[in-house]
């Protein structure tokens, strides 16, 4: 071997030590400290159902009411974070996630007793307008098939304007950045309509599509549709001109280009883009379902405060923040995956 | 495979630019070249002369005013991937992996499944193996401009275009791609020309050194280099053909 060969050999696995991590195992037994730490969120529940049995209720107004829905639910959240427990001892990623949310969770009970505490038992906080932990819970279960329909309902409002919109989005968004032409047109139009809520366009959906849900459906697209198509231009107009000349020299097609430079090139602006026409196509929704829909979420929510069942609204309420959240999760993740060749990605 | 008879034959190639300010720029006058299979021709000459200029009229990514350039008698009208180009930024696409990377061309081309092996020959010759699945960013400035030279290299094409892509580099890195490159020049026997700043460089690789003059850039003088390969840099031979391009570049 020649002198430069072994400096290349030194080179190389230099690099290699600077740059291929060694991976960590999956299956590993936790720490003592960390076994401790994951117990934290079950002192959270006892805490919950000690002040639940042992303080008495103030006479609950205006009807007598029994609460014996918040043990079992704590029964069931023990259950369940039991299950994450034991896994969690011997999964490595699991344990990080549920060591690191322990403090967390354990707060989540300290609110609902305190919630209790105001409510149930010291009357602070005034019945019906603010229902015990209990009482939600009640009415969750009591309500489920039609929380569960109005939820299905918003849902497909939801999506279905979503795929619309992000998808015909994708389109415009290229072809925008591409062509000229499509461009003159369309860019006055996003920067006239672009920056206006959904929602103003509502009285003139209402008149034009004479039912409530396709107008839902229509705020629901504009929402996503706008930053799509713009971020997804403004991505492609900017993009460095050395990736596509490169991409000349090296014999790919114009179609090729665009689906294989363009498109991936403007991943991250997508990805900001998804986040969000997801967030405003929330709040489209929720609005539209609040004039004159007759049913969603957001309509039941307005329905069952007109009758004065904060209980359920409270419910509801619940599970709008648990499906948004889950929604907003899940993008997050599929961002996460779509650009995990990004260098220094900042994770949501 | 590549037709080692065809020649690159460049005859009084003009480019001019609009600019606003100044009016119209001559950036290349009159400028002849000529050059053969397995020839590195170094391209040499003082900042703003036209020669990334020439390299970019190879390619087809830029059009001339005047003149002609041909390879294999055909006139060249726009981009190909028989006329390799590596840039000056080594920017690799930042969402594949190395691998994929130097597979980019023969995908697009649709000859991938063909000359799937071309791809692991390359990344072993040019020593990217254990890195086939990292990104761009997980790896260093000389592996990436490995990596640049090699997504040009797999597709076998007949000229090479070299402007500047080892500028970026520390000395020692530079060294070994320059003999990376010698390599693969006795391997596929491409035309390479190559633009560069570096005398030395040039007179260790090229077998022809065309020095050009200031803006507009025209053809100033050729200097042959004779010397066997590898070439000892600091033989009295070696340093007396830096003296002589160095002389040349003395405009006044």
């Amino acid at each position: 071997m020649s002198s430069k060969d072994v400096i290349r050999e030194e080179l190389h696995k230099e690099e290699e030590r600077l740059f291929i991590k060694e991976k960590e195992p999956i299956i590993e037994r936790a720490s003592l400290r960390d076994a401790l730490k994951m117990l934290v969120p079950f002192a959270g529940m006892a805490i919950s159902a000690i002040e639940f049995v042992s303080l008495p209720q103030v006479h609950p107004l205006p009807v007598q009411y029994h609460a014996e829905t918040w043990l079992p639910t704590l029964g069931v959240c023990a259950v369940v974070y039991a299950l994450f427990y034991v896994f969690s001892l011997f999964v490595r990623p699991l344990r990080q996630k549920v060591a690191h949310f322990s403090w967390l969770i354990f707060a989540f009970f300290c609110f609902f007793t305190l919630q209790d505490f105001l409510t149930l038992r010291t009357g602070t906080l005034k019945l019906p307008f603010i229902p015990s932990p209990d009482k939600i819970v009640h009415e969750l279960i009591a309500n489920w098939d039609t929380i569960a329909m109005d939820a299905v309902s918003s849902m497909t409002t939801l999506f279905s304007g979503l795929v619309i919109g992000i998808s015909m989005g994708i389109v415009s968004g290229i072809a925008c950045g591409c062509v000229r032409l499509v461009d003159y047109w369309i860019n006055p139009l996003l920067k006239i309509i672009g920056p206006v809520p959904a929602l103003i366009w509502m009285p003139i959906f209402f008149v034009v599509f004479h039912s409530s849900n396709a107008a839902a459906l229509a705020a629901v697209f504009l929402a996503s549709w706008f930053p799509l198509t713009l971020m997804i231009s403004s991505a492609i107009k900017n993009i460095d001109k050395g990736l596509i000349e490169r991409a000349e020299t090296l014999g790919a097609s114009k179609f090729y280009i665009i689906l294989h430079v363009m498109l991936p090139n403007s991943i991250p602006h997508i990805a900001n883009a998804l986040f969000m026409a997801l967030s405003h196509s929330f709040g489209a929704m929720s609005a539209t379902e609040l004039c004159g829909a007759t049913s969603g979420l957001m309509f039941r929510i307005q329905y069952t405060r007109v009758m004065a069942n904060y209980g359920e609204v409270f419910a509801i309420i619940g599970v709008m923040i648990v499906i948004f959240a889950t929604l907003t999760a899940i993008m997050f993740a599929f961002r996460n995956w779509l650009l995990r060749w990004q260098k220094g990605l900042a994770r949501w | 495979m590549v037709d080692m008879d065809k020649k690159l034959v460049a005859k009084g190639v003009r480019r001019v630019f609009d600019d606003a300010e100044k009016g119209a720029l001559l950036a290349l006058h009159d400028f002849d070249l000529e050059a053969e299979h397995g020839e590195i021709v170094a391209l040499i000459g003082p900042s703003g002369c036209g020669k990334s200029t020439f390299l970019r009229l190879v390619a087809g990514l830029d059009k001339a005013q005047g003149g002609t350039i041909t390879y294999g008698g055909e006139e060249i009208k726009g981009p190909s991937y028989d006329r390799g180009f590596v840039f000056q930024e080594t920017n690799l696409y930042p969402w594949l992996t190395v691998e994929k990377n130097i597979a980019f061309g023969l995908k697009a081309r649709g000859v991938y499944k063909q000359q799937k092996d071309r791809v692991q020959q390359m990344i072993d010759l040019m020593g990217l193996t254990g890195f086939e699945k990292s990104y761009p960013h997980q790896i260093s400035g000389g592996m990436a401009a490995r990596v640049a030279i090699a997504q040009t290299f797999v597709q076998d094409p007949g000229i090479i275009l070299l402007d500047e892509p080892l500028s970026a580099l520390d000395a020692f890195t530079r060294a070994i791609i320059q003999d990376e490159i010698l390599k693969m020049r006795d391997r596929f026997k491409p035309i390479i020309l190559m633009v560069t700043h570096d005398i030395e460089e040039a007179v260790y690789m090229a077998d022809r050194v065309i020095v050009l003059t200031p803006r507009p850039g025209t053809n100033a003088g050729e200097v042959k280099i004779d010397m066997p390969h590898p070439r000892d840099r600091i033989s009295p031979e070696f340093i007396d053909l830096r003296h002589q391009i160095m002389d040349m570049l003395e405009f006044d």
